[in-house]
């Protein structure tokens, strides 16, 4: 058995993988604060998250799609990046997604290979070698690197330097490699000491070995120095030196095994738990605590694809869980702790020249393990894993069996079981054969019983009371007690396993012929089980192995998982749509905290019975070949899971997977708008995501920015707005919204390990999907507002066209009460009065009746008035003038007066009103009636005109005029004021004895 | 002025005072609203009614007591100006010493136990940003918080009040002599939100109509002509939804042009709300100043107004804290937590009245006797 104990599996991520990487050629690495892993290709700027790369290259200042070999953090948001094959340098803005090129000013031409080097010093500047020119400092202020070193170097000294840099922290110490050697600065007294000026007696500049062309520098977390050069024809030279310039030898034990021919160690890389790396053209080394020696890290052919292979590593990064990122020439390679630290064991068998197939696990007494292999028999290896010998063919068989015949068979072993009463080791082979082999005499009986019918034993366990169990190829069911082989059961078909419950019940997992359950005191067929589709039956027929989870529940990998109550007689079925890897189960163990451990045709998985949850351990938990570990299983008394196969054998315990560790907060790593990409760290950082109305299609990518958890991670989120409850995400690590209504959403989402811990925060991000603005709360309102006015304005004229009919109204009741009421009243007096002189004097009578008939034609007169006044048609300026020229035609023409009337023309455009066009006529009529009767005059003056919004009427006479003494204070002027100050009017009068009058009305219009 | 605008004033006097326990008592996000802000947080009942009380239909209180302040003052023009001044000193500068003195009190209790000295952190009162407890900032910093910047912070209104006091022969020579141009100049003051330490935009315009209203007889007794109460209050109460809407829906793009569409609809509110308050609420104002319990409530005004901050935004911190599973906590915290605060006010004002009453006296410059 010649095994191979495996190195550390390393995950390997190329162009191929189909995530985005542009370019297999990985310069650099770098992982910032929120756990997003940044790569510098050959090709540009790149930012994993676990699932996809995402090419940085857009802005008004374009990253170049060009070698990227360095990337330095700047502040919280910058990242400064170094292209040294087009000479450009730039800082990258990750909120912004903008770029900026730095400048690079140096007094001379610089010379070919000028490799550029940028190291940040620990008081944050940042500083650039320049192999075979010096170090530059770069100005913030100039945004260029310029020649502004604080270092004093020695006259020429900077021409010969190397582009490598190192800061020692502790000593504040900057140390410079070159040509002349090394070169130390000495931050608190500024100075530079060399090999020629030495005052501190620095033992390595004295050390004639390292005088010349040193390339690299490195002072680890022990003080040793570690020193590589090319001081030769010899190649490069690597020293490890202690602080007084002695070798230290011993800790290099293990670099010599490295690399035949031409190799560089370019970088040196210690983790925050001081595993130490060393990198370079070439070589990858990695400095094992436990066997204190280096180990060369190369993949070789037969575990290819968990190896790393390169030409070249160019950097070697620590992430933020401790898991190892390498930066090489043939992609980038990621490697956990858990593989480093062997806690996962994967034996890998050399299958070149013969296959080794293990069937079964037992662990010895003494803590050896051994294992029944087909076609080699027996073998054994100690607690450690190293192999061991075993006796088992020590005694041949006896001569008067067919000893060739046995001895070939004996070496086809299919499993074993140790008695637990006598200590002797039961070995089923093929064609019936059994062996029985005492560990203690060292002696193996060879035993062929009848009853086995040469049928290969495929099966051997043993009950809690001491009676062994054999299932056959053939199908037979045989129990071994008292020193008696017995038939118990015939099935009929290939009994793959023998299982022994708690209650004593014998399962049975066979080929074709489903799942038995066997009363192992009658060997009745208790409960029988078989495919279906209907409930309650296997996924397939053939089942490969049994466990039980409790006392009601036996869990059968029959194709997919079959948890069979064998109280219910139910079967749930979990396959690979329910989360299963594979619907081809291949072998169960459940250890001891109850899990259930599952080998399927896709690997190794945990089936937690609480939560129902599956999780899958791949290489990237250190485990290696699970899918080829389906032929046997085992717990050992430690607790060690043991699955064995075809050429491989995984061994671990369960408690190192079990994870303490919190999950990390959910990331959201892009925001897909339809189509497009946004940049999402600008739009975090804004608060909330804005969005039209019609942007409302769009994808939430997360992660939670843990690459060792990344795959056993539990996402749940939640649309507030949306959802009411979290919703457990696929594996997509997307989220899709189509057609989201107008409105402010929050998308919450956290990860939840399988432990059941959850984020320590919730992450959550504002979209906010704008309304149009005729959708809006303040837009309605709006019109609300307007609406609401509306109805008051509608209301409001309304009420006041109300209130003019009742005005109307009023007046005309009034005018009738006033004009005629008093007229009729004194018509009816005066009629009374007629009457009773009528008979005795016939005088007074006539004049009664004369002043009935004057009062009777002033009601028909008033009478006209007031219906001339109502009718509408009546509401012009023009028949308005025409009823007053006619009215004053009337009136003086019959005294013999001379008529001026004079009607302005835009008098005609005027609209009066119903009452004011009554209130102008009656005190136009008042003053023409008063000229008529009292001025005696010759000629009348009546003029209409417009003058300055204002309505004029002048009615003007050559008359006797009066004085206020002798004016009429009655109804006459009394009456014209009134009128007057009815339409806002303004009356003016002015008369003097022997002079006229002249009455002046003015009404403001509109 | 007759015995009912005497009442008008009392009641007004007292029911901005306890409306102001509303405006201070919100528990938005945004802590500090001002006429302007934008709310960045979702549109909700609670969070509606929060920001329409406290920075939209509420505004009008302080314009409102402005004017009864400038009015009042005016009406005590036969008296001469130093005593009245003198007088002042006593009704504001004195009260406003002691309630200053009291918030330091009060805070300074509450920082002295974990759970209340959370409570004082989180409110971030201090008007200088220093929320430290007093026990580190030294004495010179509580002079400063005593005399300069108070953590009761609404005694500006008080201290800003003397200042106009001191004014008022120069307010009233505006006024009378050149309204138009004066109030054009104090209105423009107003919109732009002008304000340096003690003078500011408002104060200046109302308490300068409180002077000129007075001192031009305007009956404030009578309904104008062209007053309408059902524009005046679809005015007031519609462009406070309108402003409350918006400030949920628009958002600070960096450019200010919000804030003026903000400052009109704040202008027209108040407006709409000084005159629909004052002119369409005479009913109210008789049966409530015709009750007793009223009176008796409405004399401990200016106690509620001196002790209401700092209590009421640590009392909300509190009660958010502790009442969070409440269904609906914040809501309540608002409607509820102001409510105690008051009648707590209350209770301690009927105490210190009856008990120490020379103290009340000169805590509240005489008022509430």
């Amino acid at each position: 058995m010649q095994a191979a104990l495996a190195q550390q599996a390393f995950i390997h991520i190329s162009t191929q993988d189909g995530m985005g990487l542009s370019s297999n050629t990985i310069n650099t690495i770098y992982q910032d604060k929120k756990g997003f892993i940044w790569v510098g290709t050959s090709n540009g700027l790149q930012r994993f998250d676990g699932s996809k790369f995402v090419q940085f290259s857009t802005g008004l200042e374009a990253i170049p799609y060009s070698s990227l070999t360095q990337i330095i953090q700047l502040d919280s948001n910058c990242l400064f990046l170094s292209f040294p094959t087009i000479k450009e340098f730039g800082i990258f803005n990750t909120s912004k997604s903008t770029y900026k090129k730095v400048g690079l000013k140096t007094s001379m031409e610089l010379r070919p290979r000028t490799d550029p080097f940028i190291w940040k010093a620990s008081d944050g500047e940042l500083y650039l070698d320049l192999h075979r020119y010096g170090v530059l400092h770069y100005s913030k202020k100039e945004n260029a690197f310029i020649e502004d070193n604080p270092f004093p170097f020695p006259k020429g000294w900077g021409q010969g330097l190397y582009a490598t840099t190192f800061e020692d922290v502790v000593k504040k110490q900057y140390w410079f490699s070159g040509d002349s050697g090394i070169c130390i600065y000495n931050k608190p007294t500024h100075e530079v000491w060399t090999r020629n000026y030495n005052p501190q007696h620095i033992a390595i500049l004295n050390n004639s070995k390292v005088q010349d062309k040193i390339t690299e520098l490195y002072i680890d977390k022990k003080r040793r120095i570690w020193v590589c050069g090319w001081p030769g024809i010899g190649g490069q030279v690597r020293y490890c030196l202690d602080s007084n310039g002695n070798y230290l030898n011993k800790d290099t034990i293990g670099l010599n095994t490295g690399p035949v021919g031409y190799s560089e160690y370019r970088r040196f890389y210690e983790t925050r738990k001081a595993d130490f790396w060393i990198s370079g053209l070439g070589v990858l080394y990695k400095y094992d605590k436990k066997d204190q020696r280096f180990n060369y890290i190369k993949s070789n052919l037969s575990i290819d694809n968990i190896g790393i292979n390169y030409d070249y590593v160019f950097q070697v990064m620590e992430d933020n869980d401790g898991a190892i990122w390498l930066a090489t020439d043939r992609g980038l390679y990621f490697t956990s702790v858990a593989s480093s630290s062997y806690a996962v064991i994967n034996i890998l068998f050399d299958n070149s020249k013969s296959t080794t197939s293990i069937t079964d696990i037992l662990e010895m007494p003494n803590g050896n393990f051994w294992f029944t292999s087909w076609g080699q028999g027996v073998k054994s290896l100690d607690k450690n894993f190293n192999t061991v010998a075993n006796h088992v063919y020590d005694q041949k068989p006896k001569k008067k069996d067919s000893v060739a015949f046995l001895e070939g068979v004996s070496k086809m072993t299919w499993c074993m079981q140790r008695q637990s009463s006598t200590g002797s080791i039961f070995i089923g082979c093929n064609f019936g054969v059994l062996l029985v082999h005492n560990p203690t005499k060292n002696t193996t009986e060879y035993l062929r019983p009848a009853i086995f019918n040469n049928s290969t034993i495929r099966y051997i366990t043993e009950d809690k009371q001491g009676q062994l169990w054999f299932g056959t190829q053939g199908g037979r069911l045989i129990k071994y007690s008292n020193n008696q082989f017995t038939l118990v059961q015939e099935i009929g078909s290939i009994i793959y396993k023998v299982f022994i419950d708690n209650q004593g019940w014998l399962w049975l997992a066979t080929h074709e012929k489903g799942f038995f359950a066997i009363d192992q005191n009658t060997g009745k067929v208790l409960q029988h089980y078989t495919a279906g589709k209907e409930r309650n039956n296997l996924y397939t027929n053939t089942a490969f192995d049994i466990e039980q989870l409790n006392d009601s529940i036996i869990v059968v990998g029959a194709g997919a998982l079959n948890f069979v109550n064998k109280k219910r007689q139910t079967i749930r079925l979990l396959k690979y749509e329910d989360g299963l890897p594979s619907n081809t189960v291949e072998r169960l163990r459940v250890d001891k905290k109850g899990f259930l451990w599952i080998i399927t045709a896709n690997g190794l998985s945990r089936y937690n019975p609480l939560t129902n949850a599956i999780t899958f351990y791949g290489s990237k938990d250190g485990i290696i070949s699970a899918e080829q570990a389906k032929s046997a299983d085992y717990v050992s008394s430690q607790g060690l899971l043991m699955f064995a196969g075809s050429n491989a054998l995984v061994v671990f315990h369960p408690s190192i997977f079990a994870n303490t560790q919190l999950p990390p907060n959910v990331t959201i790593t892009d925001f897909k708008l339809f189509n497009t990409y946004l940049p999402v760290d600008s739009l975090l950082g804004s608060g909330a995501v804005k969005l039209r109305n019609d942007q409302n299609s769009f994808s939430l990518y997360y992660a939670a920015l843990s690459f060792m958890q990344h795959d056993k991670l539990s996402y749940y989120y939640k649309m507030e707005g949306i959802d009411k409850d979290w919703i457990k995400a696929d594996k997509s690590l997307y989220i899709n919204y189509s057609l989201l209504p107008p409105g402010k959403y929050t998308f919450k989402i956290y990860a939840e390990n399988i432990e059941g811990m959850r984020s320590q925060n919730i992450t959550e991000i504002i979209v906010h999907i704008k309304p149009p603005f005729w959708r809006t709360y303040w837009f309605l309102s709006v019109l609300l507002l307007l609406t609401a006015l509306a109805i008051y304005s509608v209301y409001t004229m309304k009420v006041n066209k109300l209130l003019a009919v009742e005005k109307i109204r009023t007046r005309v009741a009034r005018d009738l009460h006033d004009d005629m009421g008093s007229t009729l009243s004194t018509i009816n007096i005066l009629t009374a009065m007629a009457k009773n002189k009528m008979s005795t004097d016939a005088v007074r009578t006539a004049e009664y009746l004369g002043k009935i008939g004057d009062n009777s034609q002033r009601m028909m007169e008033a009478m006209d008035d007031i219906v001339w006044s109502i009718k509408p048609s009546n509401d012009s300026m023009q028949k308005v003038t025409a009823r007053m020229r006619e009215f004053a035609t009337n009136v003086l023409e019959a005294k013999d007066m001379d008529i001026k009337f004079n009607i302005a023309e835009d008098v005609l455009d005027i609209k009066l009103n119903m009452e004011a066009r009554r209130d102008f006529f009656l005190v136009f009529k008042e003053a023409v009636n008063n000229a008529a009767k009292y001025s005696k005059a010759e000629t009348v003056w009546i003029d209409i005109s417009v003058q300055n919004r204002k309505l004029i009427l002048c009615v003007k006479d050559n008359g006797v005029g009066f004085t206020a003494d002798n004016a009429d204070n009655g109804n006459g002027i009394g009456n014209m004021k009134k009128r007057a100050d009815g339409i806002n009017g303004r009356l003016d009068i002015h008369s003097k004895e022997g002079e006229g009058t002249k009455i002046r009305l003015s009404v403001p219009l509109g | 002025m007759t015995r009912f605008i005497s009442q008008k004033l009392r009641f007004y006097s007292f029911v901005c005072i306890a409306l102001l326990l509303f405006v201070h008592g919100y528990n938005l996000n945004e802590t500090y609203l001002q006429k302007d802000s934008l709310v960045n947080e979702p549109l909700t009942f609670t969070t509606f009614i929060e920001y329409f009380l406290a920075n939209g239909v509420l505004r009008f209180r302080l314009p409102l007591l402005f004017i009864i302040s400038g009015y009042i003052f005016a009406l005590q023009d036969q008296r001469p100006y130093a005593e009245r001044i003198k007088k002042r000193l006593v009704t504001l500068i004195i009260p406003f010493l002691i309630w200053s003195a009291v918030g330091l009190a009060i805070t300074y209790l509450f920082q002295q136990f974990p759970v209340t000295a959370k409570a004082v952190k989180d409110a971030q009162l201090d008007q200088l940003g220093d929320n430290r407890p007093y026990n580190e900032i030294g004495w010179g910093g509580i002079l400063l918080r005593w005399i300069v910047v108070p953590i009761s912070y609404q005694l500006w209104f008080i201290k800003s009040l003397f200042f106009y006091n001191l004014l008022y022969p120069v307010l009233k020579w505006m006024v009378l002599k050149y309204p138009r141009i004066w109030f054009s100049i104090v209105s423009f003051l107003w919109i732009i939100g002008f304000g340096i330490y003690l003078i500011e935009g408002m104060g200046l315009l109302f308490f300068s109509l409180g002077i000129w209203l007075c001192k031009n007889n305007y009956p404030l007794d009578r309904k104008p002509q062209w007053f309408s109460s059902y524009v005046s209050w679809l005015f007031f109460i519609g462009l406070s939804v309108i402003k409350t809407f918006l400030a949920f829906e628009l958002e600070n793009d960096g450019s200010n042009w919000h804030s003026w569409i903000f400052i009109l609809l704040y202008a027209g509110s108040v407006i709409a709300g000084v005159m629909a308050i004052w002119f369409s609420t005479d009913r109210l104002v008789k049966w409530c100043m015709g009750r007793k319990w009223f009176i008796w409530m409405a004399a401990f005004a200016f106690v509620i107004y001196g002790m209401h901050v700092p209590l009421l935004p640590y009392a909300i911190r509190l009660s958010c804290r502790y009442f969070y599973n409440v269904p609906n906590y914040r809501l309540v915290a608002y409607i509820m937590v102001p409510l105690m605060v008051m009648f707590f006010c209350m209770a301690f004002g009927a105490l210190l009245r009856a008990l120490l009453p020379k103290v009340y006296k000169l805590a509240t410059g005489g008022r509430g006797f």
